[in-house]
Formats: structure tokens, sequence, C-alpha cells
């Protein structure tokens, strides 16, 4: 008798916790649930609106938790709003989720989305001018929201951004007898390379990589004067010599050893790039100021400074990382609350903390003026050099199938530094060709 | 000669054990260094100082507690769904005849077959029609049934001996009774093994928890231990993420000493066959 009393014992007690934990998670669920809706607050005293924000961090990513302690701070300065902020797993996790969430119609209120990935959501954003004060719109830095309009109307909020910079180890520059300054041109930046290395000690004059959205690539393409796709973004623009210089000069670099290359391992192309200048075995690189802040926060071994992404034909560069978009669908209220949130995420206190630990832009013109940033730019004076370059920013480009056409222009620049014998021109012809494909194709 | 075979086959093991622990050491030597030295090239074996902070860092980033409770309850319960699910199943497919057994047994194949990336879409669908996205029953429900469970175990029921049920038969003993106190204790090897491939697989789980949840409230460790690495625009601290990975591994680890026993008569008892 005994095993069998045992044994119904044990199945009853596991029946018992499935059935309570089904019955709580009801209780425990709600919140989420209720995220996207207008949701009764705490003991149903006062109505709250719930708006669910989906995130390209979570909150245990190291400049997530500067958002989510500002939904928090928001959401104690507004009672009856209640800013739900809930990360989907990076730029590419949240363009997937809002895929599926669009097709199921049921969309968070706000995404934050790559800042190129306007082109293919802003049929489903909401105008933000609607729920946004003019001031608080006009005060964005202007090289930041030159993606953010669709036929003259606001509907992406700049929130972390960047934009590539040259990082100069002014050390192994002097030693070269080369200006600390650096180069100011694509042509100067091989000069100085090559005068920079030393083979025989492994010390490369510069080290780049594409990026995992040929990022570097469009933003030298804009800098000789080309395009990506034309302005209505019906037609590839890049199968020519503004498509092809960069990706020759940097094969001419890796064969003369004057680059680093980091195609051909398996490893995180980024992480190598900037492992080799931080170990002083780069001279140059070229990234993203977003790495800025955590660089300058490890102790230098070496004199580290900045200066503007090298000109080919002109200044000009490609901006990055995410906006903030709001989802049409969500209610009225709703829209309202969110874009009180973006008012919060705009003002001077949070642009300067965010600034200051993260490396991402401060994205606001009176932020710039506060006296934060002037004691910061005199402390570290390189954040000063991503932001004014800013004046050159360029527009992303408009084709709702970047993404698709990306991953393969990716694959023919990453074989350009594998095999360096290939012929730049065909490989960029042929990455022109597959793009107005896939554009063709996906209309 | 034997001695020299009995040299050459330890020394292949002491070999393929190095392959197989290198990633632990590498991944527990990462998480003790400082960022610069997890970046170096050549790479150090060994941190010069142990930073037992970034194991701290790790811990508060990651909110262990509350995505630590919600990973138990995901992977216990779903445990406890497929034996309920899966072991019947099992049974009735290696022992029963039925109408369309066959087919039913296909199908069974054919979705062991499909990898989730075809399945993920209709599946999202349905379930945020059910209403069940963001919930724990989303996380567990559709985890019960599992055709690898089922498959493996139906292989494990129809090694069992036909003499066995006949007597139990004649014993006047039911189907319940045959299934639970016949079957059961003679498939535990496979029954464990099975249990802690969905313990391993659901503990890790990143791609379904991310698909089928949007807040932080039922989401599991995977989801927030991924957190810890950058979006692909700053700095990554591998020695951080690797911290947490550590952390994150630890109970499995555990769990896999207990079951260790079990697992290895599964494959023995099976190969004799």
């Amino acid at each position: 008798m005994r095993p069998t009393v045992k044994k119904m014992s044990s199945i009853a007690l596991v029946g018992t916790i499935i059935a309570g934990l089904f019955a709580g998670c009801g209780t425990s669920d709600s919140k989420a649930n209720n995220a996207g809706q207008v949701g009764s607050g705490d003991g149903g005293k006062q109505e709250k609106v719930v708006v669910d924000m989906w995130s390209i961090w979570d909150s245990s990513n190291s400049n997530g938790k500067y958002l989510f302690d500002a939904a928090k701070q928001f959401n104690e300065a507004n009672p009856g709003i209640e800013v739900v902020v809930s990360g989907q797993g990076g730029y590419d996790g949240v363009a997937e989720k809002l895929e599926a969430a669009l097709v199921a119609k049921k969309t968070p209120v706000i995404a934050q989305i790559e800042e190129s990935f306007l082109t293919r959501y802003h049929p489903v954003a909401a105008d933000l001018s609607q729920y946004m004060s003019k001031e608080a719109i006009d005060n964005y830095i202007e090289g930041l929201t030159r993606s953010s309009y669709v036929d003259g109307i606001f509907k992406a909020a700049p929130m972390n951004r960047s934009t590539p910079i040259l990082y100069l180890n002014a050390d192994l520059l002097k030693a070269a007898g080369l200006p600390a300054e650096g180069p100011k041109t694509w042509d100067e930046l091989y000069e100085f390379a090559k005068k920079a290395a030393q083979p025989n000690k492994e010390i490369y004059g510069f080290a780049s990589h594409w990026d995992s959205d040929a990022w570097f690539w469009e933003s030298a393409v804009y800098s000789y004067g080309g395009e990506i796709v034309s302005e209505d973004g019906s037609k590839v623009e890049f199968g020519n010599e503004k498509g092809w210089k960069i990706v020759e000069l940097w094969q001419n670099m890796v064969k003369e050893k004057a680059m680093f290359s980091p195609y051909g391992s398996q490893d995180s192309q980024s992480d190598l790039v900037k492992q080799k200048f931080m170990e002083g075995k780069a001279a140059m690189m070229l990234d993203s100021t977003g790495s800025l802040g955590p660089l300058l926060k490890e102790s230098q071994p070496f004199d580290l400074q900045v200066a503007f992404q090298p000109a080919g034909e002109k200044n000009s560069m490609v901006t990055g990382g995410a906006n903030m978009i709001i989802l049409d669908s969500a209610t009225e209220e709703q829209k309202k609350a969110a874009g009180k949130f973006f008012e919060f995420l705009a003002s001077d206190d949070f642009v300067v903390s965010f600034f200051k630990n993260s490396g991402y832009f401060p994205i606001t013109k009176s932020s710039l003026e506060t006296e934060a940033i002037q004691a910061l730019y005199k402390e570290f004076p390189q954040y000063k050099v991503g932001i004014d370059q800013l004046q050159y920013a360029h527009k992303r480009p408009w084709q709702k199938n970047w993404r698709a056409m990306y991953t393969t222009i990716v694959e023919d620049l990453r074989l350009a530094l594998i095999d360096t014998n290939q012929d730049p021109k065909q490989l960029i012809q042929k990455a022109a060709e597959k793009s107005q494909q896939i554009m063709d194709e996906n209309k | 000669m034997k001695l020299a075979i009995r040299i050459l086959r330890s020394m292949l093991m002491i070999a393929l054990m190095l392959i197989f622990i290198f990633p632990f050491f590498w991944m527990i030597s990462t998480s003790l260094k400082t960022y610069i030295e997890s970046i170096q090239f050549p790479p150090a074996m060994l941190p010069k100082s142990l930073q037992f902070s970034n194991y701290v860092e790790a811990w508060v980033r990651v909110k262990f507690f509350h995505f630590g409770l919600n990973s138990i309850i995901v992977t216990v319960l779903t445990m406890a769904g497929q034996l309920f699910v899966c072991v019947p199943a099992a049974y009735a497919f290696a022992r029963k005849k039925f109408a369309l057994s066959g087919f039913f047994f296909a199908l069974v194949l054919v979705d062991l077959m499909l990898p989730a990336q075809v399945t993920f879409v209709p599946i999202y669908v349905l379930l945020s029609d059910f209403g069940w996205i963001d919930t724990y029953q989303g996380l567990i429900i559709p985890f019960t049934y599992s055709s690898f469970a089922i498959f493996f175990m139906t292989q494990a029921f129809k090694q069992i001996n036909n003499e066995l049920l006949d007597a139990a038969k004649l014993d006047k003993a039911t189907e319940l009774k045959i299934m639970i106190r016949i079957m059961l204790p003679i498939a535990k090897p496979y029954i464990i093994t099975v249990m802690l491939f969905t313990a391993i697989g659901k503990w890790n789980d990143y791609f379904w928890t991310l698909i089928l949840t949007n807040s932080e409230s039922v989401r599991t460790l995977p989801i927030a231990v991924k957190g810890l690495l950058d979006v692909g625009d700053g700095v990554n601290q591998w020695n951080i993420s690797m911290a947490g990975n550590v952390l994150l591994m630890a109970p499995i680890l555990v769990l896999y000493l207990f079951a260790n026993r079990f697992i290895k008569n599964a494959f023995v008892y099976g190969g004799i066959k």
C-alpha cells in the first residue's frame, strides 16, 4: 500500500503545483497582457495608461539599464502612465518580432528600431508632431534626424545614435613622424597607414571591417559622393567607381600589410579590430562613436585621439544606432503618453547622463550647452569630434529591403578582403545587380 | 602489444577529454579576467589576478533571482508535462495497435525533422490568438509534446520483453498499472535521459522564449544572459558575459552529475540490444 500512497500523493502534489501556477500566472501576466491597452491601476483607483516599449536592449545590457531606469523615473513622476520597457534581442530581434507582431496585429506602443528600418515601418508609424511639442522636435540635433522624416512628417525620434570616426593611436603616429591629428582623406589615410605600419613588429597602420550591415562601406560610399539607392528608392546607384573605390583602397592596404583585416577568422570582426587597436598593434581604426565611452574608460596605455572619418570627394558619412517610433495602432491616450516619454528621454538630464554613461551621442542641441557636457569636453575633447562631424551626416538608404540588400552586399565585401586578388569592380557590380534584383522582386 | 594499445587508447581518451573540457576551462578562465585580458591576443590562458567582481556584476545585471525562478518554473513544469503527455503516447505507439497508428507515428517523425524556423510564425499567430504570448502557459504547454521524447521512449518501450507484459495481463493488471508499475521502472534510464535532455533544452532555450514573450515577467535566464553582450555598436565585455554563462550553466552541470549514471545506462543498454 505504502508506495501507492506515496505515488498518489506526489502526483497530487505536482498537480496542485501546476494548477496553482497557472492560476497564479493569470495575475502575474496581467500586466504584460495589459501592455498595449489601457490597464487599471493599483486597486482600480486610477486608470493607468500602459505603454509597452520594445527595446533593442535587455535590462541586463550595460546601456539598456539606463533606459529601464529612465522608464522607472518617468513612471514615478507620471502616476497616470506606466511605461513597460522590454528587450527583444537586439536590432534584428526587434525587427523580427515586429514582423510577427504586425501579422498577429499585436504590436507594442513604442518600438526602438535601427535608423534605416524606418523605410520598412513608416506606414505603421505615427506622426510624432501630434504627440510631441514642436520645441522638443526642433531641439534634436539636425544631423541625427535626416532619416526621421517621411514626406515631411517627423516619424522617428533619435535615441541611441552614433557615427563612424577615426580612432588614432597618437603615440604610434608620432613615432612614425606623422601629425597626431590624423589623415583628412582616404588617400592620406593610405599614406599614413603605410608609414605607421611596422610589419616586423606586427604593427599595422590601420584596422577596420565593413560591419555586419556594411555600415562603414556605406559611409565611405557617401564620402566619395556616391549613393546606395536613388532618391525614390527604386534604383541601385552604387554599381560604379564610387561604390568600389574604398574596396580597392582597403584591398591595397591589406596587400601591403598596412591594414589589418579581421576577415578569414571566425571571431567577431568588430572585437578583433578593437583588440588590435587597444593593444597598440594598429595606429588607426575606423569604428563607431559608440565605442568611445567604454574605450576611454579603460586604462589607456597610449594617447587615444579621434578624427573625422576621412573624406573621399567630400566629408559625408553615415549615422547609425536606433530611433524610436510610435505605432499608429495604439490608442490616442497611449500615443500621447508615449510622446511624453520621448520628451522625457530628450530632457537635458537624461541626454547628458546617457551620453556620459554609454558613449552614444547627446541627441539634443540644448544638452550640448549644459555645464556637464562642457566640462566633459574639457576633460575629454575626443567626445566633441563626433558631434562636430554630424553636420556632414547623410540620409540612410530609402529602401524597405535594405536589410536583405546589405546581407548580400556584405558577403561580397567580405570576399574582397579575404581574397584581395578579387576584382573590386566586378564584386561591387555583382552586389549592385543582386541588390537591384532584391528590390525588383519585393516591391 | 596489449600494453601499447592500452596506452594508445588512454592517450586518445585524454586528448578527447581535453577537447571537451577546454571550452569550459576557457569560459571559466575568461570569466575571471579583466576586459583587456579578455580581448588580448595571443590570449592569456589564465588571468593575472582573479576578478570575482565579474560574477557580482553579472549576477546583479542579470537579476538572477527573477529570471532564475522563471527558468526553474518553466523547466520543471515542461518536464512534468512531458511525462504526462509523452510517456502514454510512446507506450501506445510501442505496444498498441490502433487505427492510423503508423500515420501518426510518421507525423511525429516528420515533426522531428522540421526546423523550428519553419513553424515559428504560424505557432506565434496561433498562441497569440489564444492570448498565450507572454504567459507561462505559452512557454510550457506547447512543449509538453516533444517528438524526440516520444520517439526515444517508443524505442525504449519496444525493447521490453513481451513475456513480462503477458504475465501482467494474466494477472489482470490495467493498462495504467502496466505502464506505471512495469514499463516505467524498466525504462527508467531512458526516461531520465529524455528528461535531462528536456531540462537542458528548456533551460538553455533562447529562440522560443524570445519569440513567445515580450516582457520580462515570464522570461528566463538565457535571454537575460544574452543581454550582457552588446547589441553590435559598442564594446562586448566577454569577461562579464562569460561569468553570466558560468552562472547559467552551473545548475545543469550539477543536474548532469546526478543523472550521469542513468544516461550512460540508457546508451549502453540501447547499444547492446
